[in-house]
């Protein structure tokens, strides 16, 4: 088995969505499909390798219908004018698309079936709106009989497909309260305000020029929905968001946003000869199933899978990205695993930075990466709830490249 | 709430109002019925009792449009826009009410009537009825929120596609597209429009994310728009010049179409009324109104048209032929006629081949032409046969005797009711029925090549022509989907000779030294589908000749042939036919045929004229100048004396550009005073043929002109 390394990683800027205000979105204007082309150039070159080196492409999404279906992946390589020969795959693990494809490409490359893998992930929460919409227009058809059916009653479909009451769920099972997540949400705005300040994240985001509603022109280069000026009280204040006497409110959850991110994957080996200095090696992944009612739990299991094939205790990782589709998640997480809270979600997390779905799993990772290198630490795990039940998990390792 | 509404009746029914509006003839939105029909919805939003509301409409229309004969006589956008704005706030009183509101269309919804279903919430169709927005066709945008929430419901593409070319869709194709939610049988539309409202009653449905303003997914990308509007643009300038409308809608989608649909409401309206104080829009409309007053007829006014069953085509060439396929298409049951077997069997071949196409497009099958066919036509070569037919309609050799030989046969084999027409398009029609015991029986219809796809039908009065036999004929023409354009018997009928008219002036530029090719461009620059010499070549420059001699004869001295027409004839190159007239068609492309070439040059030589640079704008005036005197002449004449009919027929017939409104609203907007000193210069320059018509003197003295201000 070879080993892998990430060569290069960026991203677009998360712009904050509202399908029922596209106007305020600052990305309202471009497709998904657009920003991902835009990222696939810069990446591969941030990296060091030519578009024609390039074995497989494979494109997270969340939301594969309407405006995203991607012809399996062609089109964004299409739309950025790559070579034919690249192959493409289209992944849809839900919120776990991008790090899926992280975790294929690893595959790939591990077991020699290829040498250099694109990774790209793209969601577009105002344009693809999730859920309701979808469903409302016939893209999305779910089997009624999921929900009808008493032989399928146990799955609860109504709760499984509403991650708000899911995220419920799992807080009613901890011991957490609701000024716990109120507290973590607001951690994570400044976390990620203070990171923003510094510039850390101009790191990873390539800046890109977007027609506004209006048709002026603006450079997006930073993640909309971050909020340095939250207080506990405002957060505190909001309304339940999913059921009438539930605790889980916006405050505490991830917003919607539109973003792509990109990452290239190769074997050590190559890295070597070619005399680039990879971001981190990829050590282990980790993928489960949990109760779909409960997913907020996946990253648990997925993670304790991930650790165990790297032969790894929670305690070896020295940061760690969990994704806050909800802060309880991350919360269960630290509780479940026993993590340091202090070495979780360091630059802020989901609530603050945003969680455009399909596209999020690279933007753990990558960002993982680069704290590992900013800050010395040598073993990273990230990992993400998805919906419908499941957890994945991705660890990797910053070594000293000495080429 | 009220209930007696004069244009509208209300039930209730489980909760749900529902709506029949019924102002006749076609529900279109007059003043008085949008007033009765805004009070009706506000007090139903008011009303407790009612949840939610249905529309629907009476016979064929669920709702037409705005009255456009209003639109018409708008000169000012200022005397427009406040209207349009009291009509946005209606629609959009509807579309973001509080209460969910479904329409349920019967009929024909176009225009203004789909504007209003697209600001309901949800739309019931009954099978195949026709929804389109059609108003660039009279040179106007959809102006109440079509082009804005078209594309929001059906994409940019198919929007496009149904606004600039205003083609409507069926209801099946509406459904594919997402522009209705539901097609039922026309017995079930009511339930099942009540039913709907049912479902935002219960919840099911949400009205404000069905609301069409709420729908934001067809809204491209700025890429795509920029995409999309650059081809389409590249697209129409090709396809479209000369009119106004598709490019103002064009302008509408791509400045608006945005996350702002107030905005780009507003955006519409005024675009609209820049279409509606334009003369294009108010030639379309002119042109729209006659097309549908043609043949109405003070002389037939009252009068019964006889019914016409069966027809009998005397002659199976290219034009029986084409005539034999419409009375097939009009459920005639037709006779074929012609001198020998395989005459009639080469005509059955030809009439086969008009449905070759249909047939290739999958629009009928090769059975329904064996069974239209078997079921409708037969063939004979004896005269005799013809006994019990209604109408016959002649186009056998262009000869008078042979003609009036078969005329006087049939005099004493059909019933004296019978009509006879004739398809001449040269010989004097009164001479022809001069032998006949009964003249008032004989009528020229004169179809147009293609037969069956040209519009026009020219019908001819001959001096004894019976309004009877004129009033059948008339409604003969509209059964068969021709326009009908009546005029009098005269060398050349209307057309041909208002065409002559048109044209005829370019033979005096070349002989004055002005480049053939300059003549063509400018033609087809002002609109015509082709160039005077183009023409000549496809028609034949024999016909031509054959015409012109007689025009000369009849019509005297201004008539005389020119000489470069004489030695131009004289090459035997005759046109396509022949493989060159003045072009030379044997390559890949046309090109200037040496022989006419050398034939030009040598005239131009032995007059001593030298090659002359005319502006544009001078070749159309002389050519225009010349074609409206011809129109003058023939009102001094008696041969026409409907100047919206002389527009339509040359619009219909010659493809005349409809955006101009046609040659007389042309004269008009050019100003009859200017037409007549244009023509006493050309006189004074050209000669006799230019010579002002009396009429246009009169009018340039007057100041009236062709149609009444």
């Amino acid at each position: 088995m070879k080993e892998v390394v990430i060569a290069g990683y960026l991203r677009t800027a998360q712009t904050r969505s509202r399908p029922n205000d596209p106007a305020r979105d600052w990305f309202c204007k471009m497709r998904a499909d657009e920003l991902l082309a835009k990222l696939m150039p810069e990446v591969i070159k941030k990296s060091g390798v030519e578009p024609e080196e390039i074995d497989d492409f494979l494109v997270g999404c969340a939301t594969g219908v309407s405006e995203q279906w991607a012809y399996g992946g062609r089109n964004p390589l299409f739309l950025a004018n790559f070579p034919d020969t690249i192959a493409a795959k289209f992944i849809d693990q839900q919120c776990g698309s991008a790090m899926a494809g992280i975790q294929i490409g690893f595959m790939e490359i591990a077991q020699e079936f290829a040498d250099i893998v694109l990774v790209g992930g793209m969601e577009h929460m105002t344009r693809v709106p999730m859920g309701g919409p979808l469903i409302d227009r016939g893209a999305i058809v779910p089997n009624m009989t999921l929900f009808l059916d008493p032989k399928y009653r146990h799955w609860d479909m109504m709760t499984a497909m509403n991650m708000g009451l899911t995220a419920e769920k799992l807080f009613a099972q901890t011991d957490y309260t609701k000024e716990d997540m109120d507290k973590w949400g607001l951690r994570s705005h400044q976390l990620a305000a203070q990171a923003q300040g510094k510039g850390y994240f101009d790191g990873e985001i390539l800046p890109i020029e977007a027609e506004q509603a209006d048709g002026s022109m603006m450079v997006v280069d930073k993640d909309q929905a971050v909020r340095g000026d939250s207080t506990l009280e405002g957060i505190a204040s909001l309304k339940p968001a999913f059921k009438k006497d539930g605790v889980i409110t916006a405050g505490i959850s991830s917003p919607l946003n539109a973003a792509a991110t990109s990452m290239v994957l190769m074997s050590k080996e190559t890295a070597k000869k070619k005399g680039i200095k990879p971001l981190a090696t990829i050590r282990s992944i980790g993928f489960a199933g949990v109760d779909p009612t409960i997913m907020g739990a996946g990253p648990v299991p997925a993670s304790q899978k991930a650790l165990d094939k790297a032969g790894l205790k929670a305690s070896d990782i020295d940061f760690w990205e969990i994704n806050e589709a909800f802060c309880i998640v991350a919360l269960n997480c630290i509780k479940e695993l026993g993590l340091d809270p202090d070495r979780v979600n360091v630059m802020g997390g989901g609530t603050a930075i945003g969680h455009p779905l399909g596209a999020t799993g690279i933007r753990l990772t990558g960002t993982l990466a680069r704290i590992l290198n900013q800050k010395g630490g040598r073993y990273g795990c990230a990992n993400a709830c998805v919906g419908g039940g499941q957890g994945v998990a991705t660890i990797i390792e910053r070594e000293e490249y000495d080429w | 709430m009220k209930t007696d509404y004069q244009t509208i009746q209300v039930e209730i029914r489980d909760n749900v109002a529902v709506f029949t509006m019924n102002n006749p003839p076609v529900n279109q939105l007059s003043e008085h019925f949008v007033v009765e029909l805004a009070g009706a919805i506000g007090e139903a939003f008011e009303d407790d009792e009612v949840k939610a509301l249905v529309l629907t409409g009476t016979g064929g229309n669920f709702i037409a449009g705005a009255d456009i004969t209003q639109i018409k006589d708008v000169k000012t956008k200022d005397e427009l826009l406040p209207m349009m704005k009291e009509n946005t706030r209606f629609l959009n009183s509807i579309e973001t009410g509080p209460k969910p509101v479904v329409a349920a269309i019967n009929g024909n919804c176009l225009g203004g009537g789909l504007e209003i279903a697209m600001c309901c919430h949800y739309r019931a169709v009954a099978k195949g009825i026709n929804l389109g927005q059609p108003e660039v066709q009279i040179g106007l945008i959809p102006g109440a929120g079509g082009t804005q929430r078209l594309p929001r419901l059906i994409g940019l593409r198919y929007a496009l596609e149904m606004i600039t070319i205003g083609k409507p869709i069926k209801a099946e194709v509406a459904f594919q597209r997402g522009l209705v939610d539901e097609v039922t049988d026309p017995d079930k539309l009511v339930d099942a429009a009540v039913k709907a409202a049912g479902r935002f009653v219960s919840g099911e449905l949400n009205l404000k994310a069905r609301a069409t303003r709420n729908r934001h997914y067809w809204i491209p990308s700025a890429a795509e728009k920029k995409a999309m509007m650059d081809f389409t643009k590249a697209m129409m300038a090709a396809q479209a010049k000369g009119y106004i409308a598709p490019f103002k809608a064009v302008e509408a989608i791509d400045k608006g179409f945005s996350y702002d649909i107030d905005a780009d409401l507003e955006r519409e309206a005024d675009l609209f009324a820049d279409c509606a104080i334009s003369d294009v829009a108010k030639n379309l409309i002119g042109i729209f109104l006659s097309t549908r007053a043609a043949g109405r007829l003070p002389r037939i006014e009252g009068l019964e048209p006889a019914k016409i069953k069966k027809v009998a085509m005397l002659g199976g060439g290219v034009m029986g032929s084409g005539i034999v396929s419409l009375l097939l298409k009009g459920g005639f049951e037709a006779v074929l006629w012609d001198i020998s077997e395989d005459a009639i069997e080469k005509g059955v071949g030809s009439v086969r081949k008009t449905f070759e196409y249909p047939i290739k497009k999958r629009k009928m099958k090769q059975a329904d032409l064996d069974n239209m066919l078997e079921n409708q036509l037969t063939t004979t070569s004896s005269l005799e046969d013809l006994k019990g037919v209604d109408l016959i309609i002649e186009a056998v050799l262009e000869d008078m005797k042979v003609k009036q030989d078969i005329w006087k046969q049939l005099e004493g084999i059909c019933r004296p009711d019978v009509i006879f027409a004739t398809n001449t398009s040269a010989l004097p029609i009164t001479e022809m029925a001069s032998i006949l015991k009964d003249p008032g029986r004989m009528i020229g219809l004169h179809f147009f090549n293609p037969a069956h796809r040209m519009m026009l039908l020219e019908i001819i009065c001959a001096g004894k022509t019976s309004d009877q036999t004129l009033a059948t004929s008339v409604s003969f023409a509209r059964n068969i989907k021709k326009i009908p354009i009546v005029v009098n018997d005269g060398p050349g009928f209307y057309v041909s000779r208002q065409l002559g008219g048109l044209l005829g002036g370019a033979v005096y530029l070349s002989a004055d030294g002005v480049d053939g090719a300059a003549i063509e461009t400018a033609m087809l620059d002002f609109g015509m589908p082709m160039g005077p010499a183009t023409l000549s070549d496809l028609t034949g420059i024999d016909i031509g000749y054959h015409v012109s001699k007689t025009f000369e004869k009849r019509l005297g001295e201004r008539y005389k042939v020119h000489p470069l027409t004489e030695a131009i004839y004289q090459t035997g190159c005759y046109g396509r036919k022949t493989g060159a007239g003045y072009f030379d068609y044997s390559g890949d492309q046309p090109v200037p045929n040496p022989k006419v070439v050398a034939v030009v040059q040598n005239y131009l030589k032995e007059y001593n004229v030298s090659p002359k640079q005319m502006s544009q704008e001078e070749i159309i005036d002389t050519l225009l100048a010349l074609g409206i005197n011809e129109a003058a002449l023939m009102i001094e004449e008696g041969i026409c004396d409907r100047p919206q009919d002389m527009d339509l027929a040359m619009i219909y017939g010659t493809g005349f550009p409809p955006y101009r409104g046609g040659i007389l609203r042309y004269a008009d907007k050019w100003g009859i005073k200017n037409v007549y000193e244009k023509l006493v210069a050309l006189e004074e320059q050209y000669g006799l043929r230019f010579k002002p018509a009396d009429l246009i003197k009169e009018m340039a003295g007057s100041g009236k002109t062709f149609y009444p201000e």
